[in-house]
């Protein structure tokens, strides 16, 4: 099964669920002068679902999301919110669905966090009382009083998060949302969306961090020369994708060569021998890996130490964009 | 009701950003030193205080505002728009539920609230003077009110720019060259024209040069009424100034077009 087969199949899924999207994109595209950017756009995120956003840089994960917003226009195709579809200028009703935190903010320098929310609190027409609230949820409360000026770009992503948690968001569109926050910090904010997400909020997400991604997102697409050449989920597209598994072990105390060569010979598999960490390294078909498990189990005085890695979606994400046909 | 709320917020933000970075102290206690040197020297230097001194410390006045208020609206406003966009604040606002208009209308606010209270720290101390010397604060009064005027013309301007061009270092190269153009190249040119010339151009054409520069008609403008007919007719301006009304209507289209076209433009940004 194709990955785009694996995409359109998670979105027959969700139709046969009966649950409308939150936003639906069908054939859209977008050209800049000279630069066909986004090419037949189609993509859906229903509520409660986090959508990962992957790509190198300039594949038009920021334009898709302007797209969403209604600061772009696109050139063709269809853009639903709420199963509506969306005018050229965002309705008030439209934009009201929307969180975003944009990829770089500097927000106002002389503003405290304090201010500076009320600020976008008023905005939103959101009451004041909500932000205390969200400077608790992204643990900024103790810093509400001090000038932006003096934030850590930490404490400002924090900041960027909580603007775009205000006004009780049912689509959070979040640009690489992890720069800039220290370990804890990413790990809090993902205890937050996952909050979110378990109150039905809809949340489409840049990152190029893939390790941070690939156990937290639903659906993960790939963006590659303007086209999506991915969706679905991780677990999907890495089984799809039928990338190697990895083995390695140590000599153990009854190593012997001969009997390992005739333990893999019924195996299809890829041997080298590290002789810097005096180890070997088996590269076999993840349909293998079991069989293979078994036998060198069943040999456990020939080896020791051993260590299986599966590929994950940094293996996939470099295969993907290596230009290699999966199928 | 929530079309205010939004308005209002963004020209409180604007005000408190200035505020806090210093510009209308900083700014209006600068003014307030020139326009003190303007008013000791009318009052204080020429011996006895009379209607006489009143008129040419506040004809000075005019001619301190001409230079400087054009080039602080402009240096206020410039990056009005444009710092957003840089910031990555644009978009994020643009991305809020309400109509990009109300920013634009929510900055000018602001912004005519940050002049008005540079002028008025600037101002208010040699009018004080004026009127314990036992002048009318009518005249102060109205040059305040013009003096403000023209600098919301120029914030209109550099609001404007500031939309099309969307980029600080350009913005405030252009906002020189609109400093330079209408404060001392038009009357430069103006005057070029009439030695050339040797006078012999209508009147009609003369008028409708003013009409084409902002400066000019708030000097039209100021005269016409702060300025008694004695120190018209010194100036040689009896019968030359074309009519209040005509004036105003000009200000206030200097004033409203700028903006217009900036909110034409902001609701066109990414389309």
């Amino acid at each position: 099964m194709s990955l785009s087969q694996t995409a359109s199949n998670s979105e027959q899924n969700r139709e046969a669920e009966g649950i409308t999207p939150v936003l639906s994109l069908s054939n859209v595209s977008k050209n800049f002068p000279g630069k066909k950017v986004l090419k037949s756009i189609d993509l859906q995120i229903a509520p409660g679902e986090l959508v990962a956003l992957v790509g190198n840089n300039g594949q038009g994960k920021t334009t898709l999301m302007k797209l969403i917003l209604g600061l772009l226009n696109s050139d063709s195709g269809e853009i639903l919110i709420n199963g509506e579809s969306a005018t050229s200028n965002r309705s008030i009703a439209q934009k009201s669905i929307f969180g975003y935190l944009p990829e770089t903010t500097a927000f106002y320098p002389n503003l405290t966090g304090l201010e500076t929310l009320y600020y976008f609190a008023d905005l939103k027409q959101e009451s004041r009382s909500k932000v205390l609230e969200v400077l608790r949820i992204v643990g900024l409360a103790h810093a509400a009083r001090y000038r932006v000026k003096t934030y850590s770009k930490g404490m400002k992503q924090r900041l960027g998060l909580a603007q775009a948690l205000l006004g009780k968001p049912k689509l959070l569109l979040l640009d690489e949302p992890t720069n800039g926050l220290d370990p804890s910090g990413i790990h809090e904010f993902y205890q937050i969306l996952g909050r979110l997400k378990n109150e039905g909020v809809a949340i489409l997400m840049s990152s190029h961090l893939l390790a941070e991604i690939q156990p937290r997102s639903d659906v993960l697409v790939l963006l590659k020369d303007g086209v999506i050449s991915a969706n679905g989920t991780v677990e999907s597209l890495i089984c799809d994708a039928e990338l190697p598994s990895i083995i390695k072990f140590h000599k153990g105390a009854g190593f012997n060569e001969t009997l390992l060569d005739e333990l893999l010979q019924q195996h299809t598999i890829e041997k080298t021998y590290n002789e810097h960490t005096d180890s070997f390294v088996l590269t076999c078909h993840p349909s293998h890996k079991q069989a293979l498990l078994l036998s060198l189990l069943s040999a456990d005085e020939l080896i020791s130490n051993l260590i299986v890695n599966d590929p994950g979606l940094e293996e996939l994400f470099l295969q993907l964009n290596s230009g290699l046909e999966i199928t | 009701m929530s079309k205010f709320t939004i308005l209002f917020a963004i020209a409180r933000k604007e005000f408190v950003d200035h505020l806090r970075n210093g510009w209308i102290i900083a700014v209006g206690l600068a003014f307030a030193i020139f326009s003190l040197l303007i008013t000791f020297v009318g009052f204080g230097f020429t011996g006895s205080v009379g209607i006489g001194q009143e008129q040419s410390t506040l004809f000075s006045l005019i001619n301190l505002v001409i230079y400087l208020v054009p080039l602080l609206g402009l240096l206020l406003s410039y990056d009005g728009i444009a710092g957003e966009h840089e910031r990555g604040t644009l978009d994020l606002l643009r991305s809020y539920p309400f109509n990009s208009l109300l920013l634009l209308y929510g900055k000018w606010l602001g912004l005519f609230m940050v002049l008005a209270s540079t002028l008025i720290v600037g101002l208010t101390a040699p009018a004080i003077i004026s009127i314990v010397s036992g002048h009318t604060l009518q005249a102060w009064t109205v040059l305040l009110v013009t003096s403000v005027w023209v600098g919301i013309v120029f914030n209109s301007i550099a609001l404007m720019f500031s939309v099309l061009i969307l980029e600080r270092s350009r913005l405030i190269a252009i906002a020189i060259g609109i400093w330079l153009l209408f404060v001392v190249l038009f009357d430069l040119g103006v005057i070029g024209l009439l030695v050339s010339t040797e006078g012999n151009v209508p009147m009609d054409l003369v008028n409708l040069l003013f009409y084409l520069n902002p400066t000019a008609l708030y000097r039209l403008l100021s005269i016409d009424l702060i300025m008694d007919q004695a120190m018209i007719q010194q100036l040689g301006l009896a019968g030359q100034i074309p009519p209040t009304v005509a004036l105003i209507a000009a200000f206030a289209a200097w004033t409203v077009v700028p903006v217009v076209i900036a909110g034409w433009r902001i609701r066109r940004l990414g389309k």
